[in-house]
């Protein structure tokens, strides 16, 4: 038994908030290895924060948005998990300017790699300051669940 | 060198994991949706495909179903990413045709062991030799 339409929610909540926190944990993990090769070793603790704090943030969602198959809460409440996103987004930004001011002009590889972490963290402070949209409702209100075969469960048109 | 052929739409995606790749000796190649992925798959043979599911003009799952019945391609292996990590997930993945599925954010540690053991499982069909 399963929900297509509470699956196909959540999944694309899912994807829309993993996607700028993969981005964050991918690349710091990009100038850790630069820092650990190049023995920059200053850089290595805010790295491990901002780090760390990515990792917060995909605990926040996991906690927030987990799933089991053909089970699905009537409602989802996300008020709390926009509350836990901004606090940490906007410490690690501030952590991020804090490694920034460290590099220098000349070291473009990491600054480019910094600004797209800044960038991912700005999506979720978006996704975190919108108090009631079509697209990311602060609740999300789940159809009742209806029984459909396994293969309307996923048919040919739906990703992940 | 074992070449991958990721199929990522995603830039950000795509620049990250294929560097921590080419950093690892991957030869990577890549496509940016799932229509030109089954075309590079075919005319650069790789030894392990990388596909995203959710991709644009031609879905992950469409892909991977071209991919798994073509001749040419279906040995393949190819590992599944996704985002969505919902549950069941993996399941219908593999019924897809897919010979592993991983989530993203990326564990590259995890990603790498499993790319590994299907590499090494398909030692001698590639044309582009051993692991790296």
């Amino acid at each position: 038994m399963s929900n297509l339409p509470a699956r196909t929610s959540l999944a694309r909540l899912r994807h829309d908030l993993r996607t700028p926190v993969s981005h964050i944990l991918g690349y710091v993990e990009l100038l850790l290895e630069d820092a650990r090769e190049q023995n920059f070793l200053g850089r290595i603790p805010i790295l491990a924060d901002i780090q760390q704090g990515g990792r917060r943030l995909l605990d926040a969602i996991e906690t927030a948005l987990s799933s089991s198959e053909g089970s699905f809460p009537e409602h989802l409440n996300l008020s709390a998990l926009r509350v836990q996103l901004r606090e940490t987004a906007e410490s690690l930004l501030e952590t991020s300017s804090r490694l920034r001011r460290t590099l220098g002009d000349n070291d473009t590889d990491a600054l480019k790699d910094l600004d797209v972490i800044a960038q991912a963290l700005r999506d979720l402070l978006e996704f975190a300051a919108q108090e009631e949209t079509p697209a990311f409702p602060d609740t999300i209100n789940l159809p009742p669940a209806t029984q459909v075969g396994e293969r309307e469960c996923h048919p040919r048109g739906v990703s992940l | 060198m074992a070449r991958v052929l990721l199929v990522e739409d995603n830039e950000m995606n795509r620049d990250m994991l294929s560097r921590r790749l080419t950093k690892r000796g991957f030869d990577v190649v890549m496509a940016v949706d799932g229509a030109q992925g089954v075309e590079m798959a075919g005319t650069q043979m790789p030894d392990l495909i990388l596909m995203d599911m959710s991709l644009p003009v031609l879905d992950g799952w469409d892909a991977t179903r071209k991919l798994k019945s073509a001749d040419a391609t279906r040995a393949i292996p190819l590992i599944a990413l996704t985002a969505h990590a919902m549950a069941g997930d993996r399941e219908k993945a593999i019924e897809a045709g897919c010979d592993d599925y991983d989530t993203k954010p990326i564990e590259l540690p995890r990603l790498l062991e499993k790319m590994d053991r299907l590499l090494s499982e398909g030692n001698g069909r590639g044309s582009h030799g051993d692991q790296p």
